[in-house]
């Protein structure tokens, strides 16, 4: 007995089927990134656990700065949660793209606050452990913050481009997740690296 | 002539612009293409790192090495591991899955073609960039597979570690960006695209194996990628992230880091060919897969234990805790044993047809099993302590990798190379290609378990006389793999001039993947067929034969097939509902 269903349709029956599949992607992608950061937390909390002093002595952290920067991302990741909202429940693409373009100017405020935070440490990478690792991890989260930017440009793109719509949204929802976790990753790597030194 | 509806109306139909091949490969995004230039690509830099193999077994054919020259060799040993781990077997398998898991799903195309297509890319970059280090002053990386710090970490002038250990880095960090997408992008294929009828319990054991690998690509592989990150900032910045003696983590930080990934890494690299000989041998046996729920499981379980070993590679450092790692690593063999279960438990009884795809999964399972049992002595610490930096520790790793990983995957090739090419191989030079290589393999990798327990260290450009002997049997089998290559090689120039005459399903086979054409459309399907268990395709034929039977059946009855009254004793007529 031969079937005559065409390649397009698939099964749908379990949960992680409802899932669309660039939210899946990013949920994997995600989980990827996750792993490679507690690499390096790792390292940090290794080397902390061998040091007599830690900070090592010399070393001084200003934190408000991190935390203003920490606090504007919070602040984008809501703009973000609402913009999906927006076009989840409303299908207002406009006023997604209006919420998005706010958390986007507040996620670039803050990408510049850590860069001039990084930039007024007294010490470099290779002034010892600490600062090797402090750099290369806040180097890397500051990378990802202008990822979640670039992945928030997509969406626009998309928007400008007319394929954004309250039944076509999985990309805006995929670009929400990673940008949720990029704040989060930026906090936690701020609380980390400076709040808990 | 046809007349389009287009030039009714008068309107000037488009001209069907035609891309050149070269155009229409590079820019490919169907999975069928990619999966071949994946497969191509790893094939160019196994015989890379085949020649390099040969170097390195040419100079120990005598005590002093042949080369002269420790640094060279170091970068030999060191380049020829790296190829073959992540140059040749992690992307072939990737290209194998590539081409056939959308097929064995029933699926188009993957769930992001051109993300598929841009993993394929960061491929032969990456790869490119390692070799350069051939090129780079001092040479290429020669600091192991493991590039343990401090030996990666500082450049000695006049010697490797140089620019090529850089290389090195950027060239495995960019390769490893790709396989993470391409692991994403099979899994999610895997979920979302599915035929209708295609539950996770009916996938073929080759795409569930599929799964568990690039799951852990993505949860083992970012640790590695990390590291590779650390080694080069403490390389070309200054930092410290491995040195101890200015505030950093220290050397065991890295092996941690690097194993946590290296460990599944093995699995990562062994679990595919499992699911390959897993597809051939119930095909070759004519029986399903004795167990394959068991199967599945015992593949989820190596998986997650996978995760809980590393440490078993760190004994000698004495910074492991050994009963734990000791006994997960026993552990883990329990598992595997239920595969070797299913595999023999599958052949016991069966018709069992020798083809030279079935040879390859014979002598998977039994250089895999010397390769898994030699493995299980450096899982015990005192052993360990003996053997660890002896050549044991090289002859198991060969097992596996060679006798397991290489096995398997040229088992596929010549199991699916029908439904590829729409050729067949030459069965002939098929199992002189087989013989070659299971007797060069043993020639090869047995000795070094007597060089091991000798004494015999491993990574070393000379050795004590009383290791020669061994030594020249192992660079005589290593040969007769490099012939085994080539007679590989000459099988596929010579059939590849044939003619297509593969059928749809010339092994009588089981999966999706064999209901297509040979080769598939590039729409993949025509049509599916119903999926009521995990054999579609032996549901689809055994139906087929049924309703050849009935027809048959139909034709042989006479004109008038119900007779006034069919039963001389009075009782109830056919056709009757008593």
């Amino acid at each position: 007995m031969m079937a005559t269903e065409t390649p397009e349709r698939h099964a749908s029956t379990s949960g992680i089927d409802k899932v669309p599949s660039v939210v899946l992607g990013v949920v994997l992608f995600v989980c990827s990134e996750a792993i490679f950061f507690s690499a390096l937390f790792a390292a940090w909390f290794t080397a902390r656990g061998r040091a007599t002093q830690w900070p090592p002595a010399g070393i001084e952290i200003h934190p408000t700065l991190g935390a203003v920067a920490s606090g504007l991302l919070i602040l984008s990741s809501v703009q973000v949660y609402q913009a999906r909202l927006m076009i989840r429940r409303e299908g207002d693409a406009r006023g997604m793209a209006r919420l998005l373009w706010g958390g986007i100017i507040l996620a670039l405020i803050a990408l510049a606050l850590q860069l001039i935070d990084l930039s007024g440490v007294n010490f470099t990478v290779a002034t010892n452990g600490f600062g090797t690792i402090y750099w290369t991890t806040s180097i890397l989260d500051s990378a990802h913050v202008a990822g979640a930017i670039v992945f928030a440009f997509l969406v626009l793109d998309r928007k400008w481009m007319g394929v954004i719509r309250r039944s076509n949204h999985d990309l805006m929802t995929a670009a929400a997740i990673f940008w949720h976790f990029v704040v989060g990753l930026s906090v936690f790597t701020f609380l980390v690296l400076e709040v808990v030194s | 002539m046809a007349i389009s509806e287009a030039e009714v109306q008068g309107i000037r139909p488009e001209p069907v612009r035609r891309r050149s091949a070269w155009v229409e490969w590079f820019t490919t995004t169907d999975h069928k293409k990619i999966g071949t230039m994946y497969m191509v690509t790893a094939f160019i830099y196994f015989i890379i790192g085949g020649g390099l193999a040969m170097v390195v077994r040419t100079n120990l054919l005598v005590p002093s090495g042949l080369l002269g020259n420790y640094s060279t060799y170091n970068q030999m040993f060191t380049m020829h591991a790296t190829v073959m781990i992540f140059l040749f077997v992690m992307p072939m398998t990737v290209g194998i899955a590539n081409y056939v898991v959308p097929l064995m799903i029933g699926a188009a195309d993957m769930a992001f073609p051109r993300v598929n297509s841009f993993s394929y890319w960061l491929f032969p970059l990456g790869g490119i960039m390692v070799m350069c280090g051939f090129i780079s002053p001092y040479g290429a990386a020669a600091s192991g597979w493991t590039s343990y710090p401090p030996l990666s970490e500082h450049e000695v002038i006049g010697s490797a570690p140089g620019y090529g250990q850089d290389l090195w880095i950027l060239g495995l960090i960019v390769v490893g960006i790709g396989t993470l997408l391409g692991a994403i992008n099979l899994m999610v294929t895997m979920f979302k695209m599915r035929a209708p009828g295609m539950t996770m319990y009916r996938m073929p054991i080759f795409c569930w194996t599929t799964m568990v690998t690039s799951l852990l690509l993505v949860l083992a592989l970012p640790t590695f990628t990390s590291a590779l990150i650390a080694l080069y900032v403490d390389r070309n910045f200054g930092g410290h992230f491995f040195d101890p003696s200015i505030g950093g983590g220290g050397a065991i930080l890295y092996q941690n880091i690097f194993w946590f990934f290296a460990h599944p890494e093995v699995y990562i690299l062994i679990l595919p060919s499992m699911g390959i000989v897993s597809e051939v041998i119930p095909v070759f046996s004519r029986k399903p897969l004795f167990g394959y729920r068991a199967f599945i499981w015992a593949t989820l379980a190596i998986g997650t234990l996978s995760f809980g070993v590393w440490s078993h590679h760190m004994f000698v450092t004495g910074a492991a805790y050994s009963p734990f790692f000791t006994i997960m690593t026993a552990a883990i063999a329990i598992p595997t044993g239920v595969k070797f279960f299913n595999w023999t438990a599958t052949m016991w009884g069966g018709r069992i047809r020798l083809t030279a795809a079935m040879y390859f999964a014979i002598g998977f399972l039994l250089l895999f099993l010397i390769g898994g049992v030699d493995g299980v002595f450096l899982g015990s610490p005192p052993v360990d302590y003996q053997l660890h930096a002896t050549y044991w520790t090289v002859s198991h790793i060969h097992y596996v990798l060679f006798g397991g990983a290489a096995f398997g995957i040229l088992c596929g090739f010549y199991f699916w190379w029908p439904k590829w090419t729409g050729r067949f191989l030459d069965e002939r030079l098929g199992k002189i290609h087989f013989w070659v290589w299971f007797i060069g393999a043993n020639l090869a990798f047995m000795p070094m378990h007597i060089d091991g327990l000798e004494g015999m260290r491993r990574r070393i450009a000379s050795y004590l006389p009383q290791f020669q002997t061994l030594n020249i049997i192992s660079t005589v089998g290593a040969y007769l793999l490099g012939i085994g290559a080539i007679i590989f090689v000459v099988n596929v120039i010579v059939t590849a001039r044939k003619p297509r005459t593969a059928p749809n399903d010339p092994w009588e086979a089981n999966s999706l993947e064999w209901a297509t054409t040979s080769p598939p459309p590039p729409w993949n399907f025509d049509f599916l067929p119903r999926v009521r268990s995990e054999r579609p395709v032996y549901d689809m034929r055994i139906a087929a034969a049924a309703a050849q039977a009935a027809d048959d059946l139909l034709d042989d009855l006479p004109d008038d097939p119900l007779p006034d009254d069919p039963t001389p004793d009075g009782g109830p007529s056919a056709g009757s509902e008593e």
